[in-house]
C-alpha cells in the first residue's frame, strides 16, 4: 500500500511537472515558408521603395505563455536574401556601398528582454521585445513592438505561433550612411513570422530553453 | 552623384592637405622621402575622415577610427603602419633586413585585416551565435592571403626601385601625371564595378597624389611617388582587395590596375637603354595600353550587367 501510495505520489508529480512545462517554455524554429522582413525606404522622396528579406532556417524562439519575460527571440536573416524585384538593386544593395553582404553576411536579433507593452494593449498580446539587433557590422540595442498574432495547429498538425512587428531603423545608426538623404536614412520595417512547435515540446513538454 | 561636397572634402581638402605636408616636411628636414610618404598618408588620412564626417558627424568618425567596423574602416591605420617599413630602412646596418620583415608582415597582414570577419574569414559575433556562416578552409585561406601578400611585396618592390635616370625631372612629372591617370582610372574601373564608395576613395587618392605632384614639381624636389611606394601600394591595394571581395572588381581587372600603377611608378628595366625621352614616352604607352584595358574590360562587364535579361512574362498577352 505504502509503495503504491508513493508511485500514485511520483506519478502525479512527473504528470504536474510536464503540465506546468507545457505552459511554459515552448521551443519554436521559424518556418522560413511562413516568415519575412519587409522593408520600405524613400526614394529621394518622391516615392517609396520596398524590398524583403528571407529569415534563416536557424531562426528560433522561446515562447513562455505565462511567463512573457521568459520568452527569447533569435531571428536570423542573410543579408543576401534580399529582394527588391530589381535584380541589378540588388546586386549593389548587397555590396560594400550598402549592406555589405559579403562582410557582413547576416543580420541577427537577439532578445534580452520581453515585457508586456504598457500602452494600446487591450488584448494584451503586445510586447515590447528589447534586444540586440546586429547589422553591417554593428549591434545596437533596439525595441521592437511585437504582437502576438495567433496560434494553433497547422494543416500538416504541427502546432504554430506567429508574431508580428512594425517599427522603423536609422540605417546610419548602423554605419550605412552612403547616398544620404537621397535614399532615406529612416527605413521602415514591418517583421512577420511563425513557428513550429519542435518535437520534444510537442511531445514531452520540456520546459529547457535552446 | 558627384556632389560640391563630394569634391571639397574628397579632393580638394586632402588635396591642400598633402601638398602642405609634404612641402612642410621638405622644408623643415630636407627628407624628400619622408616628405612624399607624409604628404600622402596625411593627404589620405584628411580625406577618408572628412567624407565620413560629412555624413555621419565629426565624433561617429573618430569613434569608427578607433573601432573599425567596415575594411575600408580599417585603411587610415594601413596607411599610419605603411609608414613604418620604409622608415626603418636607414636605421643602421640592420635596416633594410627590418624593413623587409616589416613590409612581407604588412602585405600579409593588409588582406588578412580587410577580410577577417567577413564571409570568407568568419570569425563567431558572439558565443550565442557560433554558427557556421562558411567561408574559406584554411588551406583556401592561406592561398589567398599568401598570394595576395606575396602579389603585394613584389608590387612594393617595384615601385620603391629607383631608375638610375629617375631624379631627372621630365622623368618625376611623367610618373606623378601617369600615378594620377591611373588613379583615376581605377576610380572609373570601380565605379563600373559597383562601388560607388570604393570609387570614391580612388578619389581621395587620385587628389592626394595629384597635390603631392605638384608640389614636389614647384619645390623641384627631384622624386616621384616612388618615394611613398609603400603607403601608395597600401592605399592602391587594399582597395583593390575590398573591391574584389566586397563589390564586383573582376580580378583580371584588379590585377591590371595593379600593373598600370607599377608600370606608372616602378622601374621598367626593359627601357633602360632607351634615353629619358623615349623611356618615358614607352613608360606613358605602355601604362595606358594596361590602363585601357580595365578599362574596356570593365566596360564590357558593365555593359553585360545593364543588359535587360529578364523574361516578360506579358509579352504573349498584348
Amino acid at each position: 500500500m505504502h509503495r503504491l501510495l508513493k508511485s500514485v505520489v511520483y506519478a502525479s508529480v512527473c504528470f504536474l511537472a510536464v503540465c506546468r512545462g507545457q505552459l511554459r517554455a515552448e521551443n519554436y524554429l521559424v518556418d522560413k515558408s511562413h516568415a519575412s522582413l519587409i522593408f520600405g525606404v524613400s526614394h529621394f522622396g518622391y516615392s517609396y521603395t520596398y524590398g524583403r528579406f528571407s529569415f534563416d532556417e536557424r531562426s528560433n524562439f522561446v515562447w513562455d505563455k505565462s511567463n512573457p519575460a521568459a520568452s527569447k527571440f533569435q531571428l536570423v536573416i542573410p543579408v543576401a536574401s534580399i529582394d527588391s524585384d530589381d535584380p541589378k538593386r540588388d546586386d549593389h544593395l548587397r555590396n560594400a556601398d550598402f549592406f555589405n553582404a559579403k562582410q557582413f553576411p547576416h543580420m541577427i536579433f537577439q532578445s534580452t528582454s520581453v515585457r508586456p507593452a504598457q500602452l494600446d494593449n487591450p488584448e494584451g498580446n503586445k510586447y515590447d521585445v528589447v534586444g540586440n539587433l546586429t547589422m553591417h557590422g554593428v549591434t545596437k540595442e533596439v525595441t521592437l513592438p511585437v504582437t502576438k498574432m495567433g496560434e494553433g495547429l497547422g494543416p500538416y498538425g504541427k502546432y504554430r505561433s506567429g508574431f508580428f512587428c512594425q517599427t522603423t531603423l536609422k540605417r546610419s545608426d548602423f554605419g550605412m550612411a552612403h547616398m544620404i538623404p537621397n535614399i532615406g536614412d529612416e527605413v521602415a520595417i514591418t517583421i512577420s513570422f511563425e513557428g513550429t512547435l519542435q518535437e520534444a515540446d510537442a511531445t514531452k513538454g520540456s520546459s529547457g530553453t535552446r | 552623384m558627384l556632389g560640391g561636397s563630394d569634391i571639397f572634402f574628397g579632393g580638394v581638402l586632402p588635396a591642400v592637405i598633402a601638398a602642405s605636408a609634404l612641402a612642410v616636411v621638405w622644408r623643415v628636414t630636407g627628407k624628400v622621402a619622408s616628405a612624399w610618404r607624409t604628404g600622402i598618408v596625411l593627404g589620405y588620412v584628411v580625406g577618408h575622415w572628412a567624407l565620413d564626417a560629412r555624413t555621419i558627424g565629426v565624433v561617429a568618425t573618430l569613434s569608427k577610427s578607433c573601432r573599425p567596423i567596415e575594411a575600408c574602416d580599417w585603411l587610415p591605420l594601413l596607411m599610419l603602419l605603411a609608414l613604418v617599413p620604409d622608415g626603418v630602412t636607414c636605421m643602421g646596418k640592420r635596416g633594410p633586413a627590418l624593413a623587409w620583415l616589416l613590409r612581407t608582415g604588412l602585405c600579409i597582414f593588409v588582406p588578412w585585416r580587410l577580410l577577417s570577419g567577413s564571409a570568407y574569414l568568419p570569425i563567431s559575433i558572439s558565443s550565442d551565435f557560433d554558427f557556421d556562416f562558411g567561408g574559406w578552409s584554411t588551406g583556401e585561406a592561406m592561398a589567398w592571403i599568401g598570394g595576395i601578400g606575396g602579389v603585394l611585396l613584389i608590387g612594393w618592390q617595384w615601385l620603391r626601385i629607383v631608375d638610375p635616370q629617375a631624379n631627372q625631372q621630365r622623368g618625376v612629372s611623367v610618373r606623378s601625371a601617369l600615378a594620377v591617370g591611373v588613379t583615376l582610372g581605377a576610380a572609373i574601373v570601380m565605379a563600373l564595378s559597383a562601388s560607388l564608395v570604393y570609387a570614391q576613395m580612388f578619389g581621395v587618392l587620385l587628389a592626394v597624389l595629384a597635390g603631392t605632384g605638384l608640389v614636389s614639381k614647384l619645390l623641384s624636389t627631384g622624386r616621384g611617388p616612388e618615394a611613398a611606394a609603400g603607403p601608395v601600394l597600401v592605399a592602391f591595394g587594399s582597395l583593390l582587395v575590398a573591391g574584389h571581395f566586397y563589390a564586383e572588381l573582376k580580378i583580371y581587372n584588379a590585377g591590371l590596375l595593379l600593373i598600370a600603377l607599377s608600370l606608372a611608378i616602378g622601374s621598367i628595366s626593359l627601357l633602360a637603354k632607351l634615353s629619358p625621352r623615349w623611356q618615358a614616352i614607352a613608360r606613358c604607352v605602355l601604362c595606358i595600353v594596361t590602363l585601357g584595358a580595365a578599362l574596356a574590360l570593365a566596360g564590357l562587364d558593365f555593359s553585360a550587367t545593364q543588359e535587360k535579361t529578364e523574361s516578360n512574362p506579358y509579352q504573349n498577352f498584348t
